[in-house]
């Protein structure tokens, strides 16, 4: 897990880091690593590759010390869930904090939306978003979410079954006793 | 028929260039002390075939210069593009903009449709913002809002091609783009609009097969990619004696192209879906032709490249009351003459306020000079000039106030969550004559932000400045959380010679750090004791699986 984490704060995309500069202020300290989990929990992999290698690295590298398949996919499944375990904690700190949605505040001098539209969950979200919104509105038809909630839960089942299946592969390789 | 390379597409610059002698002609009650009398004819010929540039510049009451050189024609060659990547390309552009000029330009152009001006000095709204009118960013729609001041967008269009090969051509226009000006690039988005993208039941058809749309953020700074603009657009002509550094180095510029890389291709999209001129040269719609499709029937047949593109800057006070005049050399950093280009149109204008009197202007011929001293407007004809030193206006002493500088600092540069930052604003006299009624603040930052305390004064007062006085304040502010804070404008306000003047510094951003070690004791402090059990946990099952590993090896 530590592995994941280091990954996660290391590899930020540079958006993310925009985005915690202007909101930060108002929605407190736990922003930062609420949107370091999003990043290393919510993974678009055809956008994310980075952030599914090191989810592939970590759980290699914990399924070699397990040594069993059976404590790999342990192995695995709790880093996972200690990430979902922090994720939630964040999300909970910050809305202890309490902030007011109606003050939001300018976009800090030297960056731009365009720093924001480059986060790799973004795009994914705006690929998915823009289709069915011209499609709502062009038909007059409501607006349906079903696809954007089924790849959202994709995008959150990907990185538990990259670790699990790296960490059996690592378990696979790792040199036998004799 | 091919024109070669002489062709030109300016609508923008034409509007620009026409409506000042326009305006000027139509200020029937001024004096006008040089008459404009030029073949208007002549004039749009020229543009539409051989291409223009124009340098205008707008000082304002302040003395801040607003300054813009735009060009219009065909690009160089430093792109190729001929290459195949152009392909079913209709068009693709680069704009770059630092600091406030959006936020100036969308705010003037929201005063120009309600009657304001293009011309107007610092916003009206700005200014009540900070002196105790509405609070806050609530003010209107204001795109700047969410825009933010500092961004530079690679944007390119495909037409009735299919995705790959699109995507391969994007790919390949990136790659040109790279090697020619070191561009980097963030891929931000793409879309690709064909009659799929449309629900059968909108019965919408769509008037091609298909529209790629390219969207990637240039990661460059300011300074290289309104370089690499000028070097797409040509810096011949007027544009030669233009220093970028004067415009990069301003406290705000931006700059931007469109380039169509084969205007017959464009154009005969336009023709076939939207109707327009027939090959005999007639409209094939029934409707009755506009202005537009009038102007577009009087274009010769073009093919090739085209691009319009401007580079631009507002910056601190350049005119006070010990000068006398102001020249467009100065303004954007010449060293040597300003030369006009050797084919097409030049155009050099200037803007000074209204309440300035204008005792002269140089160079000054009759029909190549025109002058409207309602509005200030000069506008010169620097074909007819070809080389001068400078394009200058001259003026008394006293016209402009005097050099009022206002700055802010923080001490310390940085802070960490918990800490503080003092705040000191100091506007001096630089000048060489007192100002009256001054009053400078900068209110907005508790209104912006719940989270933050602010202690002491914010704004201060006096009633006479004299040169080399300062007046100044100091506040401190508490931060809790990390982020980046910005600070909005400080504003002034002062009278001289009976006059009010406003100006303004920009909003200033304070970054407050939190390092990692914070972020994890505070995480572990706040979520006690179950975030201590959970650490204590995990680290003994690392070192239990780190033994029992170390173990087998052994």
């Amino acid at each position: 897990m530590a592995i994941v984490l280091a990954l996660g704060w290391v590899l930020f995309p540079p958006g993310y880091e925009a985005l915690i500069q202007w909101l930060a202020p108002e929605l407190g300290n736990y922003v930062r690593p609420t949107l370091i989990m999003v990043n290393l929990m919510i993974v678009d992999p055809t956008k994310n590759p980075v952030i599914l290698a090191a989810w592939g690295a970590a759980g290699f590298i914990g399924g070699v010390f397990a040594g069993t398949k059976k404590g790999a996919f342990v192995v695995g499944l709790v880093t996972w869930l200690s990430c979902l375990g922090i994720l939630a904690f964040s999300v909970y700190q910050m809305m202890q904090t309490g902030f007011s949605t109606g003050s939001m505040p300018p976009m800090p001098p030297g960056s731009s939306i365009l720093d924001i539209l480059s986060i790799p969950l973004v795009q994914s979200m705006i690929s998915q978003l823009l289709p069915m919104l011209l499609s709502s509105a062009s038909s007059g038809g409501s607006f349906d979410p079903t696809s954007l909630i089924m790849s959202l839960a994709i995008y959150v089942i990907v990185p538990l079954v990259t670790v699990i299946v790296a960490g059996m592969v690592g378990a696979t390789i790792r040199p036998k006793e004799e | 028929m091919k024109i070669a390379t002489k062709h030109a597409l300016a609508l923008s610059l034409l509007v620009f260039l026409m409506v000042v002698p326009a305006a000027v002609a139509a200020g029937g009650q001024s004096d006008v002390g040089i008459r404009a009398t030029g073949e208007m004819d002549e004039l749009v010929g020229t543009i539409l075939t051989e291409g223009a540039d124009a340098l205008f510049a707008n000082i304002d009451e302040a003395g801040q210069p607003l300054v813009i050189y735009g060009r219009a024609g065909v690009p160089t060659s430093v792109i190729d593009f001929s290459d195949p990547a152009f392909d079913n390309c209709i068009a693709f552009g680069v704009v770059s903009a630092r600091g406030e000029i959006v936020k100036i330009l969308a705010e003037q152009l929201g005063a120009a449709s309600q009657g304001g001006g293009m011309l107007a000095p610092v916003p009206d709204s700005l200014v009540a913002q900070q002196f105790g009118g509405d609070q806050g960013f609530s003010e209107g729609p204001d795109l700047s809002f969410l825009l933010g001041d500092e961004f530079s967008i690679l944007a390119a269009l495909y037409l009735n091609v299919d995705s790959a090969t699109a995507q391969q051509r994007m790919s390949a226009l990136m790659s040109q783009m790279t090697s020619v000006f070191n561009y980097q690039f963030a891929y931000i988005y793409s879309i690709r609009i064909d009659q799929s993208t449309i629900p059968p039941d909108a019965n919408i058809t769509l008037p091609f097969d298909s529209l790629d749309v390219f969207l990637y953020q240039v990661l460059n700074p300011f300074s290289e990619t309104a370089q690499s603009i000028l070097d797409v657009l040509g810096q011949d002509g007027l544009g030669s004696s233009v220093d970028v550094s004067k415009f990069s180095e301003a406290r705000s510029a931006a700059a931007g192209f469109l380039a169509v890389p084969d205007l017959a291709y464009l154009v005969d999209f336009v023709n076939s879906t939207f109707g327009g001129m027939a090959a005999n040269g007639g409209f094939t719609t029934a409707s009755a032709p506009d202005t537009a499709s009038l102007l577009m029937q009087q274009l010769p047949p073009l093919e090739g490249p085209v691009a319009i593109g401007a580079i631009g800057y507002y910056d601190d006070q350049v005119l006070s009351s010990s000068d006398t005049s102001v020249g467009m050399a100065s303004l954007i950093g010449a060293t040597g003459s300003l030369t006009a280009r050797p084919e097409g149109l030049s155009v050099v204008m200037m803007h000074v306020p209204e309440s300035v009197n204008i005792s002269s202007v140089l160079p000054q011929e009759e029909n190549y000079t025109y002058f409207d001293n309602t509005t200030n407007i000069v506008v010169w004809n620097a074909t007819h000039y070809g080389s001068v030193p400078d394009y200058k206006i001259y003026f008394g002493s006293t016209e402009f106030p005097p050099l009022i500088t206002i700055e802010r600092t923080f001490s310390p540069e940085t802070t960490t969550p918990g800490g503080e930052v003092q705040v000191t604003v100091t506007v001096t006299n630089d000048g060489d004559q007192p100002v009256t009624d001054v009053a400078v603040s900068d209110w907005g930052i508790q209104d912006t932000y719940d989270t933050i305390t602010v202690t002491g004064t914010r704004n201060a007062t006096a009633a006479t400045l004299n040169p080399g006085e300062s007046v100044s304040y100091t506040y401190t502010v508490h931060f809790v959380n990390e982020g980046t804070y910005a600070f909005p404008p400080v504003v002034l306000q002062y009278e001289y010679a009976g006059r009010a003047y406003s100006k303004h510094i920009p909003e200033e951003g304070y970054t407050v750090t939190n390092p990692p070690a914070n972020v994890l004791s505070q995480a572990i402090s706040d979520g006690m004791p179950y975030t201590g059990a959970a650490v204590g946990l995990v680290a003994l099952g690392a070192i239990v699986q780190i033994a029992k590993f170390a173990g087998r090896r052994d």
